[in-house]
This record gives structure tokens, C-alpha cells and sequence, in this order.
């Protein structure tokens, strides 16, 4: 009898871990620690969205407030991410994290500054025209990955397709990506912002929507870094601009008529509401970062612009 | 005296510049799964907990990809929203590996 018993309840345990292993529900996510082994905890990012206009009424006079949440919620999380967070247990972080930030040692290279995805769009007037677009460093860049790999001069050749579009080697990409290292010595870190989480990713959208960024740029930036951003309650912004960026990573662009506008936001977490009367590594922000936005007023036929989420390393 | 300064110099320069080498490769893939692929670099390890991912990226079937790496043991996995999979364990010394992502339905 005790054994049965035994192995009803080891199969019901098991059956628990087993699901909280493969799956979490909906705006959950699994977590590992030494203590409590993998469990289900509820993510910032999906924070339960307040509808209003067509649902009628929110609070008290809404007839509905009663009635118990639906049993179906759709999942927002990218394919990706799912099947990222199967495989790794690091999934809602940018790389091998430990507060404050990236855990260098895993990484080759030099540079505080981990620029995670910058990602590289183009808006032309043109449907087939021939494009280049070279890193010119004095000294080579500390790359950490590329998408298309870049030839040995540091350069992607190809043909801009269907006006927003990149041809390199007969294949098409949305955009060009590196994540790359860069010193931090060289960034500023005066302009910014300190927001919540969510506030920051509003912040930044809206950031990039002032410099007129595609909608599609825009919807892949929301997409990788509601996913990407660790869960702190917290988080200064650093925009690095153009007149940051293109004298640490100066590129040159064989094309025609052309702009490209650079934005790249260091973000710092804090586990509690920022206080300027705490000690800080970096100082709070204290100056409005907009003068130092690119002006987006003037189109050219050929725009380039980038957009990358850095963190720095430990 | 000379060659033992020049021994020094070199081995420290070494670490300085901390050693780094690449893996690179194409994505090919086949009917029914996605034109699209994240190729996922991680640390070579059997436990959930210890395979930490350090970089991925997406790249269309047909196109390329690099990563920068120290030498070590890593996993190259790739997958698509359809469940299409590709797995190779990669060991870089000082050299540059190719891994050319082959996706297969499960």
C-alpha cells in the first residue's frame, strides 16, 4: 500500500516539474535557481494590457468586472523566444548576465560597451541600386557577431532591392546586423533618462519614431527588446547619437544621396527607484538628450538608419 | 636574455588582446520548413542551467552569418517557427571554423 502511495505522489511531483520544465503559461517565464530548481515567474514585459474604447467602461462601472479572466490569453512572445527559453536559461537577458550587466569574460575583445543588435535599415527611392557600406576604424572593431558576414576589408556589397531591402550575395536580408564592443570611455553619459522598464521601451520607440524610423524597424526593435531587456523595475537611458557613434565607429556609405542616422541606447538597470543622493557607478542623467538627436527634417534618396540596445560589461 | 624579453612581450600581448577567433557559415534548409532561421551560439554544456546563450541572430536560407568567439566548446543550433532544427558541437582553438547550418524537419 505505502508503495503505491509512494509512487502515485512521486508521479504527481513529477508531472509538475515536468510541465514547469517544458512550459510556462502566458506571460510567464522559467527561471533556475540553486534553492527552488526551475518555476514559472510572471515577467515585466507582459504586464497585463488596459484596453479602453471598444471594451466599455474600465473600473467599477464596467458591467463585466465581475466575470472571471478568460481561460485563454494570446501568448505576445515572438516564436523565438519560446524556443530560445526551451534551450537556454538565459533567454530574457542579452547575453550571460549578472547585475549590473554582461558577464565580459565570456566574450573576446575590448570595450565596455556590449552594443547588442544594432540593426541596420534602408529607405530608398530606388528598387534595384548598388550599394557598400564599409567599417573605415583605424584600428579593427571587436566584433562579436554579423549577419551577412562582412568581407575582408569589413565591408557588405550588394544591391538595395525593393527599396528596403539589402541583396548581398543574390540573398535578401531586412536589415544588417553586428553586435560589436566599444569603449565606454567614449560614450556620454550625461543626456538620458531614467523610466521604468516598459518606460523605457516607450521611451525609445518614441525616440526612434522623432527620427522617423520604418515602421518595420520599429516593430523589430519592440519585438526583440520587450524579450531581451533583464526584469528590473528600472533603467537609465544613455542615447549615443551620431555625434557619438561615428567618431568610435566610423562607416562610409558608397551610395549616392545618402544619410544614415545612428542611434544606440546604454541601458543601465537599477533594482530601486533611482535616488541622486545614492552613490552611483554611472551618474544619473541630468541633461535632455533630444539636442543631441539627429534632425530626421531633410530625406535624401537613400536612407540608412541604425538602431542597437548596449549594456555594459562586468 | 634578448629572446627570453621577446618570449615575455609576445605571451603578454597575447592575452592582452585576449584571442578570438569565428565561426561562420550559410543557412540551407529544405521544403516545408521557414525562410528564415535564428542561429543561436551557446556554451557547450548538457545542463539547461550551465548552456548559457551568448549570441543569435537571424539570417534568411541562403545567407550568411558569423560569430566571434574565444576558444572553447560551443553548441551552433538553429530553428524555425515551424520546428525545423540543426544542432553541431563546435570546438575553436585558434582557428576559424565553418559550420554550414543544414535545417531538418524533426
Amino acid at each position: 500500500m505505502n508503495k503505491i502511495l509512494f509512487l502515485f505522489f512521486s508521479l504527481i511531483v513529477f508531472d509538475a516539474k515536468a510541465q514547469v520544465y517544458n512550459n510556462c503559461p502566458p506571460g510567464m517565464m522559467k527561471t533556475w535557481t540553486q534553492s527552488v530548481g526551475f518555476q514559472c515567474v510572471h515577467r515585466m514585459a507582459f504586464e497585463p494590457q488596459v484596453f479602453q474604447g471598444c471594451f466599455g467602461p474600465v473600473g467599477p462601472a464596467n458591467p463585466f468586472i465581475n466575470f472571471p479572466t478568460p481561460l485563454y490569453q494570446p501568448n505576445v512572445q515572438p516564436w523565438w523566444a519560446t524556443q530560445g527559453n526551451y534551450f537556454y536559461p538565459n533567454m530574457y537577458s542579452p547575453g550571460p548576465w549578472q547585475y549590473p550587466g554582461i558577464q565580459q569574460h565570456y566574450y573576446p575583445g575590448q570595450g565596455q560597451v556590449f552594443a547588442a543588435k544594432p540593426n541596420v535599415y534602408v529607405e530608398s527611392i530606388h528598387k534595384d541600386k548598388k550599394f557598400d557600406f564599409t567599417f573605415v576604424s583605424p584600428t579593427k572593431p571587436h566584433f562579436l557577431a554579423t549577419t551577412p558576414v562582412l568581407d575582408k576589408s569589413l565591408k557588405w556589397s550588394g544591391k538595395i532591392v525593393e527599396k528596403d531591402k539589402f541583396e548581398v550575395d543574390g540573398i535578401f536580408y531586412d536589415y544588417l546586423f553586428y553586435d560589436v564592443r566599444l569603449p565606454k570611455e567614449k560614450m556620454q553619459f550625461d543626456h538620458g533618462v531614467c523610466v521604468t522598464r516598459e518606460g523605457a521601451i516607450e521611451w525609445m520607440m518614441k525616440d526612434l519614431k522623432e527620427m522617423k524610423y520604418s515602421s518595420i524597424s520599429l516593430q523589430d526593435f519592440e519585438e526583440h527588446w520587450r524579450v531581451k531587456i533583464p526584469d528590473y523595475p528600472f533603467y537609465c537611458i544613455y542615447p549615443q547619437y551620431n555625434s557619438q557613434l561615428d567618431p568610435i565607429l566610423p562607416v562610409e556609405i558608397g551610395v549616392d544621396q545618402n544619410t544614415f542616422i545612428r542611434s544606440l541606447y546604454v541601458l543601465v538597470p537599477h533594482k530601486k527607484e533611482p535616488d541622486s543622493e545614492d552613490p552611483q557607478e554611472i551618474p544619473f542623467p541630468s541633461k535632455d538628450p533630444s539636442e543631441y538627436r539627429p534632425g530626421a527634417r531633410i530625406l535624401r534618396e537613400n536612407m540608412f538608419r541604425e538602431w542597437g540596445v548596449a549594456f555594459l560589461g562586468y | 636574455m634578448k629572446y627570453a624579453f621577446l618570449f615575455i612581450l609576445l605571451t603578454f600581448n597575447a592575452y592582452a588582446i585576449s584571442i578570438a577567433d569565428s565561426i561562420s557559415g550559410k543557412v540551407a534548409t529544405v521544403d516545408g520548413c521557414s525562410n528564415k532561421v535564428m542561429v543561436w551560439l551557446s556554451l557547450d554544456k548538457e545542463e539547461y542551467k550551465e548552456r548559457l546563450l551568448l549570441m543569435h541572430t537571424e539570417v534568411p536560407v541562403g545567407g550568411s552569418f558569423e560569430f566571434f568567439v574565444k576558444p572553447g566548446k560551443y553548441q551552433v543550433r538553429a530553428s524555425d517557427k515551424t520546428g525545423c532544427e540543426f544542432l553541431k558541437k563546435v570546438e575553436v582553438k585558434t582557428q576559424h571554423i565553418e559550420v554550414n547550418v543544414q535545417m531538418v524537419k524533426k
